[in-house]
């Protein structure tokens, strides 16, 4: 079986998360039934300096992985541990609590870990699924060597277009200038195709800028001048054409997926990190107004 | 507007190609995005970088976006018109008006400098960067938005009130927002439930019994005095009684909050908290006869003209001493006693036709001869005349209305029936023979105040005693409470449907129709709760200290008068 951080040494962290809740689960019950259970019982007390604690190891992953040299306990099983210990605090804030939630500064800290674990399991998912996906669209070419066989098959359809109409040269070179790969952050997320081309019009008539979308407009527009070409060798020549803008939009739609992927990556992160910086500033004034109001 | 656009490729200098377009805009969008109207690829050229317009048909009007410039001979500009003829500069690149043709609008010239074309690399370098958030700020961002909001604005309003109350109500967060849960029902009042400062008086600092006794100056207090064993710490009101934790209750039912202190006797100091060296309280960890001393019950006792209650010693019997005598084996005996009180048929006596419950569910209302005996003992003492009825009242009163209807009587030459019970050889006419009524109707008072106070009538129910040759009653002090330091709710212990009809079931646990003598004590003790609320026993229903005792003792004075 593979090992990855899921079930790195034979599932060791999940078991540990599920011991974890067990223990706090029973401290949580040996609440006395006469007593409300609450964060405020001794029993409340443990759980959440388990839970704080926990909090504390998980943040300080964010450490542990710019520190290469620390070997105390590999990258890997830190990272298992950290997923396993950090959904088991669902558990153990909510048994800390005893489920009272209010509007308040104590809710919003749980709220807040909530949202952290959430954003956590979206970026296990993400770990786990487009690693594959950027392998198999790499299909053993980097996205650098990508963009300079884009380069090569632009100069090429370039080459082919100086020996076509002025027409056909305004198209090529306008569809090259005009590619898009990425953008802004929802283009490179939906790794949409904002491509355009400006379409030359007959005399007389303004060019139009319009969407090359999967370079289907130059396409179209090539395919509809090959039955009226007359010079001799026009029409193989836009045969030529019409398999460079194929291949360009082959290798653009590679490019666009890739970085997609990469973004998809990464971008959880963008809710993970400052929401636990804020559930750590959260934390501390959920401590503060326990005690300063006790 | 349509406008002729001629562009020209130079390459060292040099033309390398020159094509003519046609826009019809209005203005002309400049960058290196491909959804410009004139794309321009260079190092300084922004996706979004100018916007050209023309003011009027001789003029080039050129608008740079934010932090992005075009120079004009040597000098840059954010913002510029141009004459006809005149150039400006996008990095290598040139754009000039010029002379509007025939059948056009406008005419630009755009000199596209071939050598500024970038590497695919530079030229989509920021299209192919990941656009991340801001990781770093959006944390301090956030973190400092929650800060300010849950901490350092609610802080404010704790440490400056005044300024507290203004932004309250600009809807400001307020020190609301360190709630752990909503107060109880009874705390919420309108000025104390917002201002947490009503409770929590210091910071770091648990609610004191001082905030508590600002409101709850008539709640008593737990101990009569101040006790070396007892110091402030282990006392507090806070101890028991836990805030914002609805829904449940405001108190701690907790036995170990009890049986800290009374798991062993009261008596571990020299001194005990009374100040005697004799316990004043048996150990209790837990409702078991193991665990629980026995009941001690609480008996009147004619102490120097006061009745008080007085708790009995464990060691000896209890005797009633209420100066009543009621046996209530036979007012419970159908055969014997029988009433038509609430219907037409007879039956016999039950409890609840003389214990009304009182309102608290725990006690009765008090018994009295109008209330409880009057139905039944109408206290006719003339035959011939059924209606008439001795004042239920003390010796002298009943003696002044026997003479005075005697005296009548003899007027009328009338003597006092003999009623069926009496002997009948000592009819009372018999016993005077004078014609003086005054003489003969005191005569038969006295003798029939002989036969209520001696024979029978009065003396059935009362302790009687003659005090200088007069007849006397003992007074009657019937107890309310044999039990004044706990509790026991008799409406909680209704599980029988018909309780309030039936003898019988109130008779489980007051065994009153073995009774034949009022000093019979009938209020059971801990064994009889024992049967259903043994802690040791697994089918019992278990009982928590403050089931039957109050913390607070009525008996003691209240917390705000006297520490």
């Amino acid at each position: 079986m593979h090992i990855n951080i899921i079930n790195y040494a034979s599932w060791r962290y999940l078991r540990w998360a599920i011991a974890l809740i067990v223990v706090c689960s029973g401290i949580y019950l040996s609440q006395h039934p006469t007593l409300p259970r609450n964060g405020g019982s001794w029993q409340g007390y443990v759980l959440g300096s388990v839970g704080l604690l926990l909090i504390i190891w998980l943040a300080l992953l964010g450490v542990r992985k710019r520190s290469y040299h620390s070997g105390a306990m590999n990258l890997q099983a830190w990272v298992s541990a950290h997923i396993y210990l950090g959904l088991s605090l669902i558990a153990i804030a909510s048994l800390h609590c005893a489920f009272q939630f209010g509007i308040n500064v104590h809710t919003l800290a749980y709220i807040l870990m909530c949202a952290v674990i959430i954003s956590g399991v979206i970026g296990l998912y993400g770990y786990l699924r487009y690693p594959a996906l950027l392998v198999e669209n790499r299909s053993n070419q980097s996205f650098d060597e990508r963009l300079d066989a884009l380069e090569k098959i632009n100069e090429e359809g370039l080459g082919i277009a100086t020996q076509c109409d002025a027409d056909i040269q305004t198209l090529i070179k306008s569809s090259v200038e005009r590619s898009a790969i990425g953008g802004k952050m929802l283009d490179q997320f939906f790794a949409r195709d904002t491509s355009t081309v400006s379409l030359p019009q007959s005399s007389g008539q303004a060019e139009l800028l319009c969407s090359n979308k999967g370079q289907q407009a130059a396409i179209d527009f090539l395919v509809a001048k090959i039955p009226n070409t007359s010079k001799a060798g026009e029409a193989e020549r836009l045969q030529k054409l019409l398999y460079v803008l194929g291949r360009r939009q082959e290798i653009l739609r590679r490019l666009r997926r890739e970085l997609s992927l990469q973004l998809r990556l990464k971008l959880w992160l963008g809710l993970h990190i400052p929401l636990t910086i804020s559930l750590i500033a959260a934390l501390s004034v959920h401590i503060f107004s326990v005690f300063f109001y006790w | 507007m349509l406008i002729l656009l001629r562009k020209t490729r130079l390459k060292n200098g040099n033309i390398v190609e020159q094509s003519d377009s046609e826009l019809r805009l209005d203005q002309i969008a400049i960058g290196s995005d491909n959804h410009c109207d004139m794309q321009l690829f260079g190092q300084h050229i922004a996706p979004q970088h100018a916007e050209v317009d023309f003011p009027n048909r001789d003029q080039l009007r050129i608008r740079c976006r934010p932090q992005c410039k075009v120079s004009v001979d040597g000098r840059t500009h954010d913002e510029v018109e141009l004459n006809i003829g005149q150039w400006a500069n996008f990095d290598q690149h040139r754009i000039a008006m010029i002379t509007t043709p025939p059948g056009f609008d406008a005419a630009l010239e755009l000199q596209i400098d071939h050598d500024s074309q970038q590497s695919l690399q530079l030229r989509y370098q920021q299209d192919i960067e990941l656009k991340l958030p801001r990781n770093r700020r959006n944390s301090y961002l956030l973190a400092g938005v929650v800060l300010l909001a849950t901490l350092l604005i609610p802080l404010l309003g704790y440490l400056q009130p005044e300024a507290g109350a203004q932004l309250r109500k600009l809807g400001a967060p307020s020190d609301a927002l360190w709630s752990s849960g909503p107060l109880s029902g009874p705390h919420h009042l309108l000025d104390r439930a917002e201002d947490c400062n009503s409770c929590h008086l210091k910071g770091f600092q648990q609610v004191p019994d001082s905030a508590c006794i600002n409101c709850h100056k008539s709640t008593h207090q737990h101990l009569p005095s101040d006790h070396a064993l007892i110091s402030g710490d282990n006392m507090q009101c806070e101890s028991c009684h836990k805030e914002h934790n609805e829904p449940a209750t405001l108190i701690v039912e907790n036995n170990s909050q009890c049986t800290s202190c009374h798991r062993d006797s009261l008596s571990r100091s020299e001194k005990s908290i009374s100040g005697s060296k004799k316990p004043d309280l048996a150990p209790a960890s837990a409702f078991s006869s193991a665990d629980h001393p026995a009941f001690q019950l609480s008996l009147l006792q004619q102490i120097d003209d006061k009745w008080l209650p007085i708790k009995t010693a464990g060691d000896q019997p209890a005797k009633e001493a209420s100066n009543l005598k009621f046996p209530h084996d036979v007012h419970l005996n159908a055969d014997k006693v029988h009433t038509t009180i609430d219907s037409n048929l007879e039956r016999g006596l039950a409890c609840v036709d003389c214990h009304i419950a009182a309102p608290d569910g725990e006690h009765f209302e008090t018994l009295g001869m109008e209330q409880s005996c009057a139905a039944c003992h109408l206290l006719e003492f003339d035959d011939s005349q059924a209606t008439r009825r001795l004042p239920h009242d003390s010796p002298d009163v009943v003696y002044t209305f026997l003479k005075e209807f005697f005296v009548t009587q003899a007027a009328q030459k009338k003597g006092p029936t003999p009623q069926a019970r009496r002997v009948p050889a000592k009819r009372a006419e018999a016993l005077c023979e004078s014609d003086d009524p005054l003489v003969c109707g005191e005569r038969w008072a006295a003798a029939e105040m002989d036969t209520q106070f001696n024979k029978g009538g009065c003396v059935d129910c009362h302790e009687v005693y003659t005090e200088n040759g007069s007849w006397q009653l003992k007074p009657v002090r019937l107890n309310r409470d044999w039990y004044p330091s706990s509790h026991f709710s008799h409406r909680k212990h209704q599980i029988m449907p018909d309780i309030d009809e039936n003898a019988e079931n109130c008779g489980s646990c007051h065994q009153a129709k073995q009774s034949d003598n009022s000093a019979d004590i009938l209020i059971p003790g801990i064994d009889n709760c024992m049967d259903c609320h043994d802690d040791h026993s697994p089918q019992s229903l278990p009982l928590q200290c403050i089931d039957c005792h109050a913390f607070h003792r009525d008996a003691l004075p209240a917390m705000g008068t006297e520490k």
